[in-house]
């Protein structure tokens, strides 16, 4: 598609760089996102009370879970995020955006990484290292880390070719915020993030599978906690890749569909 | 062959009517009216390389939706254009590497960061050479004072920096056509005085031809030798900016601070068009009477603490065009 590796490093680089000035808002979000673990372990400890295992999860893989889902939700385990082409499409600054010698899918899928690259070294990393101190979450094998980076890469493209999809409706609908709202709802509860898929009654349960957001947080999640076998590791990227190929191709389509509508109707 | 090459030039919006009432949008969710409106309607001017004209017209006469089909934005709905050899809205990536765009009301700057990370992405972008990209950047800091604040995060600067960071970045890897959109909208005397220095400094010194939309005429008359002035998507006009006022700008007005805010000054060579307090503004002919004559006219008839002259503004002259007849050109 584009073969100006060196310009999308630099754009990452920036993201990356900026991620950073905030450094209020990411102690906000660590701290934020630390509540809610914490909240979810107690839950989990007053109903483990009696002990034993719930769909094979014991106390401590649950706690894991919870503590793994909340450091994953600035990279998008959780909601939409990238919000700025939204508004960028809303301000007009698009224009810009789109008529420079590049591909405004891969501006935009490297400031995502950048930034998310960010979240997941500081913030995701930090907000775990609370559940590793206060709640024993558990500490993944460096096996399971090995597998869980390509997952979480994976992760984070899907993440990013449907939060476009989500933003780029912004170009008909002018404001995407009821999109988002729809799509955070399907995302939290979809994905696994709330709760793990196998705590899912059976037909929920097929349902998650046969959608692309567990491969957001679901699946690398239990690859962290090393909860797959390495057969079910192998199809879980598998399936990983072929959601992130398949949204990448939608988002492309629609953002040439974006592109005819504003270099005919000027937005 | 001139450089930019505009002939019957046009672009029809096509909008969805609102119908009024209770039931109006409900009925217009079910079954969609659309209204066509035609912005740009048979524009024609060349421009030869080198040369920096101005595009003027009231707000909604097309300025907007014209420059945006020069520089490939928007694919108009009939007629040609042609830049530089190329067809912007077919050949887009190659027409964006040759011009540089800076559209007042926004930036293109990264908002969140020093100023100085917009440029080094902006190399990236354009693949400019590092020794041009640093002889461009020591060059441009000079002329427009950026050497302050390239380390200050965008979000930081005044508007009239962010504008020359703004203009330094549209022309970093030396385009050969800026296209500006209301460069100075917004900006005090001092600010837009050091902008218009430096463009007429690149148009000179490089090269660069330059076209501008605004409305305000003491850009033009500041920097421009040729004048496009449009209204309703037409040219109404075409040629230099003296003619067009000598011709079209009859009308200036004197503004007259009294010493006395209860008299008002009557005078023959002038009407008296509004009055506030002690200020009063006077219109007169500039085919009759001479700016120096009514000032003296004035000044011996009341205690007058101060005096200016005002030029007319666009929406006068294109009155004045329509009061003639638009034949006259």
């Amino acid at each position: 598609m584009d073969d100006r590796m060196e310009l999308y490093l630099a754009v990452a680089a920036r993201s990356f760089r900026r991620a950073t000035t905030y450094r209020s808002a990411y102690l906000a979000g660590i701290i934020t996102n630390a509540f809610f673990g914490a909240l979810v372990c107690f839950v989990y400890q007053a109903l483990y009370a009696g002990g034993g295992r719930v769909a094979g999860l014991s106390l401590n893989d649950a706690i894991s879970y919870a503590w793994t889902t909340q450091s994953l939700i600035s990279i998008g385990g959780a909601w939409i995020v990238s919000a700025g082409i939204s508004q960028s499409i809303r301000s007009g600054d698009v224009i810009t955006d789109l008529s420079r010698p590049w591909s405004f899918y891969l501006y935009w899928l490297s400031r995502s990484f950048g930034e998310r690259a960010f979240n997941l070294l500081v913030r995701g990393a930090l907000t775990y290292l609370v559940g590793v101190l206060y709640f024993g979450a558990r500490l993944p094998a460096p096996a399971d880390l090995l597998a869980f980076l390509p997952a979480i890469i994976l992760a984070m493209q899907v993440s990013f070719a449907f939060s476009f999809m989500v933003n780029l409706t912004a170009f008909w609908l002018l404001d995407s915020t009821g999109v988002t709202l729809l799509s955070n709802v399907m995302l939290t509860f979809l994905s696994g993030f709330i709760l793990p898929v196998a705590f899912f009654p059976p037909a929920l349960q097929a349902l998650v599978h046969a959608l692309p957001f567990e491969s957001i947080t679901g699946l690398p999640t239990q690859i962290f906690l090393g909860q797959l076998a390495p057969a079910q590791i192998a199809r879980a990227l598998a399936t990983q890749a072929a959601w992130a190929a398949a949204l990448t191709a939608l988002g492309l389509a629609m953002q040439a569909a974006a592109m005819r509508k504003v270099v005919v109707q000027g937005g | 062959m001139a450089l930019i090459e505009v002939e019957n030039l046009q672009k029809s919006f096509s909008r969805p009517v609102r119908r009024a009432g209770r039931l109006g949008a409900l009925r217009g969710l079910l079954a969609r009216e659309y209204v066509t409106m035609e912005a740009v309607a048979g524009v024609s001017f060349t421009l030869e390389a080198g040369a920096m004209a101005g595009y003027l017209g009231p707000n909604g006469a097309g300025k907007s939706t014209t420059m945006k089909m020069l520089t490939g934005i928007l694919v108009p709905s009939g007629g040609r254009i042609e830049v530089g050899g190329l067809v912007p809205h077919r050949q887009r990536v190659a027409h964006v590497r040759r011009i540089g765009v800076v559209f007042g009301q926004r930036t293109q700057l990264w908002w969140d960061l020093p100023t100085i990370e917009s440029f080094e992405l902006l190399r990236h972008v354009y693949k400019i050479p590092m020794a041009r990209y640093r002889e461009n950047l020591k060059a441009f800091s000079e002329l427009l004072e950026l050497g302050p604040f390239l380390d200050t995060p965008v979000r930081q600067l005044s508007l009239g920096q962010r504008m020359r960071a703004d203009l330094a970045a549209a022309l970093l890897h030396d385009p050969a056509i800026l296209f500006l959109d209301e460069p100075t909208i917004g900006l005090d005397v001092v600010a837009r005085e050091r902008i218009r220095g430096f463009l007429s400094e690149i148009n000179r010194e490089r090269g660069v031809t330059v076209i501008l939309t605004t409305h305000d005429l003491s850009d033009v008359e500041r920097l421009c030798q040729r004048v496009v002035l449009i209204d309703h998507g037409r040219v109404i006009y075409d040629g230099g900016l003296d003619q067009l006022k000598t011709r079209h700008g009859r009308w200036r007005t004197l503004v007259v601070d009294l010493a006395d805010a209860s008299c008002a000054p009557l005078v023959e060579m002038a009407d008296l068009v509004r009055q506030e307090g002690p200020r009063a503004w006077l219109r007169f002919d500039r085919e009759r009477t001479s700016a120096a004559a009514l000032i003296a006219e004035v000044a011996a008839r009341y205690p007058v603490r101060d005096l200016t002259v005002e030029e007319p503004e666009i929406e006068a002259i294109v009155r004045g065009i329509y009061e003639r007849g638009v034949g006259v050109i």
